[in-house]
């Protein structure tokens, strides 16, 4: 049975964090870049244009057939044949920004078009145009019914950030495997880098569900209890 | 009324609409003048709320013309120019058409103020404390002064349709529409919402009036359209056309009516 001394775990635990915060920024920022994205592609895709929709029906449909972590190898070690070289970090940035827009772009179709159309009419009928009817009418409505799952979806890019490790970007994971390639203290290593993901983590999943507490509080999104709880968890929507 | 100097507010020529292979509207043609109220009535599913929708293009109609204040708004016909309005020009003129619909359809993540103000604010560029100030007198108008601040759930079926009504007004339209505004209201809100009405029509605003309370429509329309079958088939001062209507099917349409 191996046992883990408190010198190593300390002497370890400066390079882990370094590598911890790489892993909550890479999140971050691919998780901001996957909603903004992730709202176009799906507008993109309930557009009237085919030309608008049939690329991104091909995209979703391609990214969710295909592993993530051939999509990131593809990229990294697949583009530079055809002269695309990048940097590990744009690799790896673009790769899982990619792979979640589409899976957020999904749970944004299904937002949006749980909005009554008659929202739309109302909103057009005032000589809104349709940006801003998406902007002031529409999405902050769905935005509500998204927020749970959209939530989940950033605490699995924690965890997936990992696979960034394989194509040589030095997050947690990385920094725990360079570790115990030159240490072999294995056993410590990775007990260090599994409490810390579970530290990063834990929060995010408590936030997840007690938004998705709050939100089946409120059952119906037109019901009026939802909105003002809307209002009181993202703050007050296009106020004028 | 309805024939005075000025050409008329709407114009509605020999209107086809369509959905599939069924037919809605039916050579209808109309002319609404500038202050006038039209009622439409007739029985469900005679075409009333698609031909009203047609009159802001929320719906597209199959063949015909309408125009809006001698502009084109949507034409279909043999050896005419199509017209269809769309984007910017669409958004110009429905800037000036308020629509109020059976179900409200508030904003349901707005106050009863921002969805007053919404549209000043965004379309036509008044300025926040302004938009504010006139919501707020609109509101006051339609007796909801107190409620500026509530969500549309917290507020009952009539205050939310007399919100929704004074949303429209805000834009200051030269014409309105009304939906059925009444039909999901029980009597006594219908009879606060009507009065709302009654005072605009006192105003002088144009109105087409889609709705099933013959009363109202005898009392404040100048002019009673009855449709059925997508068809207009009788149209006239609303005294001539309820106490000595000219058709087989006015006479049988009224008698259901009062029978019910």
């Amino acid at each position: 049975m191996p046992t883990i001394r408190w010198t190593d775990v300390m002497a370890f635990l400066p390079e882990l964090l370094r590598g911890a915060r790489y892993t909550v920024t890479l999140t971050f920022v691919i998780m901001a870049i996957s909603i903004v994205a992730g709202v176009l592609v799906a507008l993109a895709r309930m557009s009237r244009y085919r030309v608008l929709r049939m690329p991104m029906v091909a995209y979703v449909e391609f990214i969710r057939g295909t592993p993530g972590l051939m999509q990131l190898y593809y990229i990294f070690y697949v583009f530079p044949f055809f002269g695309l070289t990048l940097p590990a970090i744009a690799a790896g940035i673009i790769g899982l920004s990619i792979n979640y827009t589409a899976y957020l772009s999904e749970v944004y179709r299904a937002g949006i078009a749980s909005i009554p159309m008659a929202q739309t009419e109302a909103a057009e009928s005032l000589g809104l145009s349709y940006w801003q009817s998406m902007r002031l009418v529409i999405l902050p409505q769905a935005a509500r019914i998204v927020l749970p799952p959209t939530v989940n979806y950033l605490l699995s890019l924690f965890k997936d950030t990992s696979l960034l490790s394989l194509i040589t970007i030095q997050e947690l994971m990385f920094t725990g495997i360079l570790l115990g390639a030159t240490t072999y203290k294995y056993f410590t290593i990775f007990t260090e880098v599994a409490i810390l993901y579970f530290i990063i983590c834990y929060p995010w999943a408590l936030l997840a569900t007690w938004v998705e507490r709050r939100m089946k509080a409120s059952p119906d999104p037109t019901s009026g209890i939802g909105p003002r709880r809307l209002r009181w968890v993202l703050g007050p929507a296009a106020s004028t | 009324m309805g024939a005075t100097a000025e050409s008329p507010i709407v114009q509605v020529r020999d209107v086809d609409k369509s959905f599939g292979r069924l037919r809605v509207l039916d050579h209808v043609t109309l002319e609404i003048g500038r202050g006038e109220v039209v009622a439409v009535i007739g029985p469900s599913g005679s075409g009333k709320t698609t031909f009203l929708r047609c009159l802001n293009r929320l719906e597209t109609i199959t063949r015909g013309e309408i125009r809006f204040r001698g502009q084109v708004m949507q034409r279909k016909l043999p050896g005419e120019p199509t017209v269809e309005l769309s984007g910017e020009a669409l958004r110009r003129l429905r800037m000036d058409i308020g629509i109020v619909f059976q179900q409200y359809n508030l904003f349901p993540h707005l106050s009863a103020l921002q969805n007053v103000t919404l549209a000043p604010v965004h379309v036509r560029k008044v300025s926040p404390v302004e938009a504010r100030t006139g919501a707020e007198a609109l509101l006051g108008k339609v007796g909801l002064a107190d409620k500026a601040e509530y969500l549309p759930a917290q507020l009952s079926g009539g205050q939310q349709q007399r919100v929704a009504i004074a949303r429209a007004l805000a834009m200051d339209p030269h014409l309105m529409l009304f939906d059925e505004i009444t039909s999901a209201l029980d009597p006594e809100m219908t009879a606060e919402v009507l009065e709302v009405l009654r005072g605009l029509a006192g105003e002088g605003m144009t109105m087409v009036v889609v709705t099933h309370e013959m009363g109202f429509a005898r009392s404040v329309a100048n002019r009673a359209v009855l449709m059925v079958g997508g068809r207009i088939v009788e149209e006239g001062p609303p005294d001539q056309l309820f106490g000595a209507p000219r058709s087989e099917r006015t006479r049988a349409f009224l008698q259901s009516v009062l029978r019910a």
